[in-house]
């Protein structure tokens, strides 16, 4: 490192406005991700002073380990080398490490952790340790033992044999030898750290490359900080996972190179480790990422090359957006209010929606991309689909009165992007699906998210009941949470993007609601999510099912109260069929458009 | 300190040419609104948490 003067109180981060805008229409080239790299690098070095400060003025937090002056002189002596300054910078810009000293932060503030705080604290140490190791310098110094396992940031995780609970260990590296001791356990780490020994698991690296272009990840399976927050156990993969998930990330690599040179360009540039969970039971493809590991993602694998360019592709964006919200605000205050996410079961928070607009951004880009390269037809639906998705958390984000100045200017870059390509003309059956599947998901939230006022409800129900007679009813009511099968969702997308596919499964099932309603045999399946709620009024499924059915067969009155209000027709049914009134679905949801209006006037309407 | 134009400015103190050893032993008023942001954003935790096509979660 060159010479560098004091800190300059008045020498604040400045973002570029051309890197911010180009960013928030969703892209954002190498030069923008390598400026929020910097800016990333000097939110590490204040975190580290903030906990090594703390441990300073209290010194049990580092326990039995050495206190903070020693790990503050071995950073300086690390960063002083030529040989080991930018060892140590890679180090501490591991994206596990952000999350480690996030969490040890956290902890310290908080006072919530069982464990000894030394163990969260003392990491600091293992990451030192670990740049020393890496650039060849001798070092000796105690590690905290977590479940037997010393997390060597960057290098892999040494394992002793039978240790349960916190432990210190000794830990010297000298002239390429590095040994670790707990009493009378002692480790000799591999002279090479790539390869696994009995007591060492290496941090595995993937690299693909394709037009030139590399891609170097860390494929993290062992340090207890590659989770959202708190340290998980390691989950070692086997040779031949790692293998698959080599293979699936050169494709989706290629995919990436081959469509979306840009954003290509920038994973190269930000993207550092991905960190696998373990398989859904369902089959689904999880995936998962925290402001504090900028460039890192957690996901399942996914099935296909595609499938885990368009994950990639998702939580990139979020590391970029999160870096950027490490800069300034973009939402006013600490926000409590609760909004509809396309893509959620559940209402979220302002910057809940601003991450997953922006994420959808970028879904929606890569499909657009794909598109244009020609290479599927069927991706029309998914590209139709995310794009409806993202304009309708979009508008909510650009009705919001809580947005900052920046965060106004990010959404605004974000509706310019999309805008155009909203009037983007796709094959019929993929708006058509596109428009079935986002309304269905819209009703499905409303039934099992919004509550209608209850004196509403009371009152409808007993007009229904053609009686003024006070009903006693003390129970509260009852919202519980409904299941929710996405079913439909697959069966749009198959209906659109593969139609031989939809008969085929047509032909094969039983005969239900669902296929039925995508399948367009709109007066069976009307009669079909009509018995069902008869069977069990809470089903949130067969509400939205109905309101569609009764879209596509034309029928008017009904389906406007099941559209703009299902949880009022659903509600006025539950408290009918709960006092054991035999009525039909429709036939309430029809009553509600008709007399909704007058029943709410002057009271509360629906709310989450 | 006058910033040029075309530069949104931020509330993050840059480190990035700084000694180690001159951090540790840097004034905290100097650091303290960018420490102030920082802890704020470190109460606020947020993970991303998403599950695959269709229903994306965020």
């Amino acid at each position: 490192m060159g010479p560098a003067g004091p800190v300059n109180p008045a020498a604040y981060h400045v973002f570029p406005e051309t890197d911010f805008d180009e960013i928030a229409r969703g892209g954002g080239g190498p030069e923008a991700i390598a400026r929020l790299l910097a800016s990333e690098y000097s939110r590490r070095l204040l975190l580290v002073k903030v906990l090594l400060d703390l441990a300073s003025a209290h010194p049990e937090l580092l326990g039995p380990l050495p206190p903070a002056t020693a790990a503050w002189r071995e950073l300086e002596r690390l960063q002083a080398l030529p040989q080991s300054a930018a060892v140590l910078r890679d180090v501490l810009m591991h994206p596990q490490l952000g999350v480690w000293l996030s969490h040890a932060i956290r902890a310290v503030k908080n006072r919530v952790r069982p464990t000894p705080m030394w163990l969260e604290v003392g990491q600091i140490h293992c990451a030192t340790f670990a740049a020393a190791v890496r650039s060849g310098q001798a070092a000796q110094t105690l590690l905290p033992v977590r479940e037997g396992g010393v997390i060597l940031p960057t290098l892999g995780l040494a394992r002793f044999a039978g240790l349960n609970g916190p432990a210190v260990a000794t830990a010297v590296t000298t002239h390429g030898v590095t040994s670790l001791r707990v009493g009378r356990q002692e480790l000799i780490l591999p002279h090479d750290l790539t390869q696994d020994s009995d007591c060492w698991w290496s941090l595995r690296r993937l690299d693909v490359s394709a037009v030139g272009r590399t891609l170097s990840v860390y494929l993290d399976d062992v340090d207890p900080f590659r989770d959202l927050a708190d340290p998980v156990p390691p989950q070692r993969l086997s040779d031949t996972a790692v293998t698959g998930w080599r293979e699936l990330l050169d494709g989706a690599w290629h995919i990436l190179n081959s469509c979306a040179g840009e954003t290509a360009a920038a994973m190269s540039v930000g993207l550092r480790s991905l960190a696998p969970l373990p398989e859904s039971r369902d089959g689904s493809t999880r995936s998962a990422s925290t402001g504090d590991g900028f460039g890192a993602a957690l996901l399942t694998r996914p099935p296909t090359a595609v499938s885990l360019a368009e994950t990639l592709v998702h939580e990139f964006q979020h590391s970029k957006l999160g870096g950027l919200l490490h800069l300034g605000d973009f939402v006013e205050g600490d926000d409590e209010s609760r909004h509809y996410a396309p893509w959620r079961d559940d209402p979220r928070p302002l910057g809940g929606l601003l991450q997953g607009v922006y994420a959808f951004l970028g879904i929606t880009a890569f499909w657009r991309s794909r598109l244009e390269c020609g290479k599927d037809p069927a991706d029309q639906f998914d590209y139709a689909f995310a794009r409806r998705q993202t304009w309708i958390g979009l508008y909510a984000l650009m009705k919001s009165r809580r947005l900052t100045e920046l965060g106004e200017r990010f959404v605004n870059g974000m509706n310019a992007r999309l805008q155009p390509w909203m009037a983007e003309r796709v094959s019929r059956t993929a708006l058509h699906g596109s428009w079935y599947a986002t309304t269905d998901h819209r009703i499905g939230w409303r039934v099992r998210n919004l509550r209608p006022d209850p004196d509403v409800v009371r009152e409808m129900a007993d007009s229904w009941m053609g009686a003024n007679r006070a009903v006693p009813d003390d129970r509260p009511w009852a919202f519980s949470a409904i299941p929710w099968s996405h079913r439909r969702v697959t069966l749009y997308r198959i209906h659109a993007s593969a139609p031989e596919r939809f008969l085929a499964l047509q032909a094969k099932s039983a005969r239900d609601a669902d296929l039925d309603l995508v399948g367009g045999e709109v007066t069976e399946a009307l009669t079909a999510y009509r018995a069902r709620l008869r069977d069990n009024a809470d089903d949130g499924d067969a509400w939205a099912g109905l309101a569609l059915a009764c879209i596509a067969g034309g029928r008017h009155l009904p389906w406007r109260c099941l559209l703009r209000r299902p949880e009022l027709a659903s509600g006025v049914y539950r408290r009918l069929r709960r006092l054991r009134v035999k009525c039909d679905p429709l036939a309430i949801a029809q009553w509600c458009e008709q007399h909704g209006a007058t029943a709410a006037s002057g009271r509360r309407r629906s709310r989450p | 300190m006058d910033h040029p134009p075309g530069v949104i400015k931020t509330v993050l103190i840059d480190l990035t040419n700084v000694h180690i050893a001159t951090l540790r032993h840097c004034d905290e008023a100097v650091l303290e609104l960018s420490t102030r942001h920082l802890l704020h954003q470190i109460e606020r935790h947020r993970a991303n948490i998403g599950s695959g096509p269709p229903g994306r979660v965020d």
